[in-house]
């Protein structure tokens, strides 16, 4: 097995055990990444000289005795995630040369246990898409099949983990970007509860949905990280007092014999392609062989999430957008030799003409119409009674079962330039992920095999999303975690 | 829901204007083309009684937390950081066109 193709936790034994130090590590994924970055796309800014200073601290802490499973170990983060003096962008024009003056508090966690970051990567511009095609600058690749698209919002943060460019990789979830792109390239994707990961230093896109999510290759890695970036977090005041778990210890005592697990009705729909459909019923018959008990369930508003997460995401969108007016950072048409600016209304308006790609700009408007005088009854607030209802149904369900397994996409993942507009598809692709982001629950997606699609001749992944009550992380992690080691679909790498 | 669904291209430009982004003739015709679709798709909504449920934006029970009201002054490194995005700046102060 090559160096790149560990996990955190044999990684960390391996600089532990002094079979590899951290700058070895290190220099092994930047060998990668210059040899398939080329094809994957994954990054948009390395930072490969301060990678290297960072490995040589933390071979030094590790050589002092101290022992932590993240210390020394590369990662990518994606591009909406503020990092203090790089170049933070959004995969965003408007934010090509921006450089903020703090990190997140998710990264000054990391830096504390001692990551080594690679870099940042690519994503759809401000998080908004499936595929990282709206990225302002260019289209990732999966590694499993370079023809097609890694998924997204968070796809380079999929196609630098899938393709053994680092260890993990910190992405967001609002709507599914970071469990779609899990399900995509056959990685652990790990969204934890709304308010248990600080969301202090995000670009922010929809603030009641926004989390900060977790690429992995296995559930006990996913369980690893989860403990270092979550707790309370002065600012940001919607981040819980719970305490923080031990993820990892619980992961691997955890006896799944009894565990009730609720399989809606709802989520095995027409659309749903029949292999997918195939895998993920197998799956849930190896949970219950494993000794989980099946039960059927029924969530009767699952079918409005995706409306009620249209009308909200926009509104919530057009509002954080709204900060990008060329007055203080970004993009100015004030500064633009190319453009004329008699007033400060034309800075607004034409920083944010020129400076906004076409998604963004749509949901700035759709956003915008929603919330204006006159229509706020009828879409956001109407979204938000919705939503609590939405939220009801699970609250009622996790009466009777502590965790629920569906699909996490559709599909496997399509080609580059293929996704199509349609709307059918367009709600089938979100309608796996969006109730569960208005609920504001913990779930991960962890891979149940393998599917042929019908327009390629190469084998895709597929995932299974388990779903957990609120701030019951652990509890997906660890059956994520029983499945995984059961099937050992992991253990498989692409070869690229 | 609304009755009227339809979005004309002069309700386009009276958003647009709202959101103080400027957008061409192309942009204000698929807009409004698009905004009528996506209100037409959550028009389902209105199937659903919510005539006595009570809207939620936050999902965690978490309500009202205060902190003092109380100025704190960042450090020198982190105020010139920002100052180096301003898009036009003097003396250190972010410098903006007239208003009127």
């Amino acid at each position: 097995m090559e160096i790149i193709d560990l996990d955190i936790q044999k990684a960390a034994k391996g600089l532990a055990d002094k079979e590899f130090s951290s700058v070895e590590l290190t220099q092994a994924c930047l060998e990668r990444i210059s040899k398939t970055d080329d094809k994957l796309k994954s990054f948009i800014t390395l930072t490969k000289e301060s990678a290297l200073v960072e490995a040589k601290k933390a071979d030094e802490r590790i050589r002092g005795g101290e022992r932590n499973p993240l210390l020394g170990i590369p990662v990518s983060i994606k591009d909406v995630i503020l990092t203090k003096n790089i170049l933070t962008t959004a995969s965003s024009n408007i934010l090509k040369n921006y450089i903020p003056a703090e990190s997140a508090t998710l990264i000054d966690k990391l830096d504390v246990k001692g990551m080594v970051m690679l870099g940042k990567v690519n994503c759809d511009a401000f998080a908004h898409g499936s595929s990282t095609e709206n990225s302002d600058f260019f289209t990732s690749h999966n590694p499993w099949d370079l023809d097609r698209v890694p998924g997204g919002s968070s796809g380079g943060s999929a196609s630098s983990v899938a393709g053994g460019e680092c260890f993990y990789s910190i992405g967001t979830d609002t709507g599914g970007s970071i469990r779609q792109p899990a399900s995509f390239c056959g990685l652990v994707g790990l969204k934890p509860t709304y308010g248990r990961v600080s969301r202090y230093g995000l670009i922010s896109m929809t603030s009641s949905t926004d989390c900060p999510s977790i690429m992995a290759k296995t559930a006990g890695d996913a369980a690893i990280i989860l403990e270092a970036i979550a707790g309370e977090d002065k600012k940001d005041a919607t981040t819980s007092s719970n305490p923080v778990e031990k993820y990892l210890e619980y992961v691997q005592n955890f006896d799944i014999k009894g565990l009730r697990i609720g399989i809606p009705k709802e989520y095995f729909i027409e659309g749903l392609n029949k292999d997918i459909e195939e895998r993920v019923r197998g799956a849930i018959v190896k949970l219950q062989e494993l000794g989980a008990e099946i039960v059927e369930i029924s969530m009767p508003h699952t079918k409005y999430a995706v409306p009620t997460y249209y009308i909200i995401t926009p509104s919530e969108v057009s509002s954080n957008l709204a900060k990008f007016d060329g007055i203080r950072f970004g993009y100015s048409a004030e500064s633009d030799s190319e453009t004329e600016v008699k007033d400060l209304m034309e800075v607004y308006m034409k920083s944010k003409g020129k400076g906004f790609g076409s998604e963004a700009k749509r949901r700035i408007m759709i956003g915008t119409y929603a919330l204006s005088s006159g229509y706020y009854d009828a879409y956001y607030l109407k979204a938000q009674k919705v939503r609590a209802l939405i939220k009801k149904d699970f609250d009622e369900v996790f009466e009777k079962v502590d965790t629920i397994v569906v699909p996490t996409a559709p599909s496997t993942a399509f080609k580059i330039g293929e996704h199509s507009d349609s709307p059918l598809e367009m709600y089938l692709g979100d309608i796996f992920l969006s109730a569960v982001s208005l609920a504001g629950l913990p779930a991960v997606s962890v891979p149940c095999g393998f599917v042929k699609p019908e327009d390629g001749e190469k084998e895709m992944p597929v995932g299974i999303q388990i779903i957990g009550r609120p701030f019951d992380e652990k509890t997906v992690l660890a059956v994520a975690d029983i499945y995984e080691k059961d099937s050992g679909w992991t253990e498989k790498h692409p070869q690229i | 829901m609304a009755e009227n669904n339809k979005v004309s291209e002069e309700e386009v430009k009276h958003i647009a204007e709202l959101a103080r982004i400027e957008l061409s003739v192309e942009e204000t015709q698929k807009f409004a083309r698009e905004i009528s679709d996506i209100l037409g798709y959550v028009e389902q909504l209105g199937e659903v009684d919510t005539d006595s449920v009570e809207p939620i934006s936050q999902v965690t029970g978490k309500v009202n937390v205060f902190r003092e009201d109380v100025a704190a002054d960042a450090s020198e490194e982190t105020k010139n950081i920002m100052a180096k995005n301003y898009p036009d700046s003097q003396d250190g102060y972010i410098k903006v066109k007239q208003i009127m």
